[in-house]
């Protein structure tokens, strides 16, 4: 009896031991397309143009959905190809996405410091000629003022 | 006008002057609050036409049908969604909007979009239902359906709808969505459904 059942016990066992390696593979597929994710993210509000690598990350989605799909069907060789796929298409987002961040910050601080110092040269110019305007006007009104004083006339 | 006055003419001119050539700079290094937005995600259904009509209503067994879920972000950043199709019938519970609970039947079908803030995106969905069988007068079972192409095993029980003549099923589109501070994907309390009849040959 006990030799009989040996057989099929060590087959379940393969089976659990395929499911659990067919989770875990999932596990590390979902994780690494919400990395993938967080990345794209980042570099989006960094300023970078990710309109291809959102593409990309829709397409590893769908690897990661028939991976989801395949283990809700119990066909666990299917979840691990479809996760191996997923983690092999977010593999090439994550540097992409850092390097456009990079850039995007990069240029973002180029454009920001061009700005600053445009707004202080725009500032001293205004002021400068506000100044000169100023004093123009001063000296106008002082000469009009002088040349109505009253005059002393003999008699 | 008295000098004093011009005076005070210039130092407003001033002010507003260096405000004005100050700002395109400020804005490059403090960041302003924005005018208040409402964060919102859409998720819509189309008909086969890329239209709201012409939407599948009665099923014929094997004849493929198509629509089209749009998912559309205006969360102001750029959002990771599942979309989650379920098979319901008469008997099972909708999602509950108030409570923000999603349906309890398992989903047939899931997709995962990322969309970026204010865009949309459709996705087609084909589906053909497979034979019902009967299981008694007034009840039949559904054993599976193909969607996208992928054979799903349901084994959906519905019950006859004498004034439908025939049995109702509901394809439900629940939205998901990633919340990154909990690494998870929660209900986002959104959904539409398509309201399908399969005529019985009885009727």
């Amino acid at each position: 009896m006990a030799l009989a059942a040996s057989p099929s016990v060590a087959g379940i066992g393969s089976v659990f031991a395929q499911s659990d390696s067919a989770k875990s593979q999932l596990q590390n597929a979902a994780n690494a397309f919400a990395q993938a994710f967080a990345a794209v993210s980042d570099a989006q509000k960094a300023g970078a143009n990710v309109t291809s690598l959102v593409n990309q990350l829709n397409s590893a989605g769908s690897s990661l959905s028939q991976a989801d799909m395949s283990y809700a069907r119990g066909d666990f060789n299917g979840t691990i190809a479809a996760a191996a796929a997923t983690i092999l298409a977010t593999q090439s987002i994550v540097p992409q996405a850092q390097n456009l961040k990079s850039s995007a910050q990069a240029s973002g601080h180029d454009a920001a410091l061009s700005s600053v110092a445009f707004s202080i040269i725009g500032v001293a110019v205004f002021l400068t000629v506000l100044f000169l305007v100023w004093r123009y006007v001063k000296n106008s009104y002082m000469r009009s003022i002088l040349d109505a004083r009253p005059e002393v006339v003999e008699g | 006008m008295k000098l004093s006055e011009y005076k005070t003419v210039f130092i407003i001119v001033g002010i507003i002057g260096v405000v004005l050539i100050a700002l395109p700079g400020l804005e490059s290094v403090v960041q302003f609050p924005s005018a208040g937005q409402e964060a919102f995600s859409e998720l819509y259904l189309l008909g086969p036409g890329r239209t709201a009509e012409g939407y599948p209503s009665t099923i014929a067994t094997s004849q493929v049908y198509w629509v089209y879920a749009g998912v559309g972000d205006h969360l102001g950043q750029m959002a990771y969604y599942t979309v989650s199709v379920k098979l319901l019938n008469a008997t099972d519970s909708l999602p509950n909007a108030t409570l923000s609970v999603p349906s309890p039947v398992a989903p047939i079908y899931e997709y995962k979009v990322v969309v970026v803030d204010n865009q949309t995106l459709e996705s087609l969905f084909t589906f053909s239902f497979g034979n019902l069988t009967s299981t008694s007068n007034q009840t039949a079972v559904l054993g599976g359906l193909t969607v996208n192409g992928a054979q799903v095993t349901v084994n959906k029980p519905a019950a006859f709808d004498s004034t439908l003549g025939g049995y109702q099923y509901d394809l439900v589109f629940e939205l998901w969505l990633y919340n990154s501070t909990t690494n998870s994907i929660q209900y986002h309390n959104r959904f539409v459904d398509l309201i399908l009849n399969y005529p019985s040959s009885k009727a």
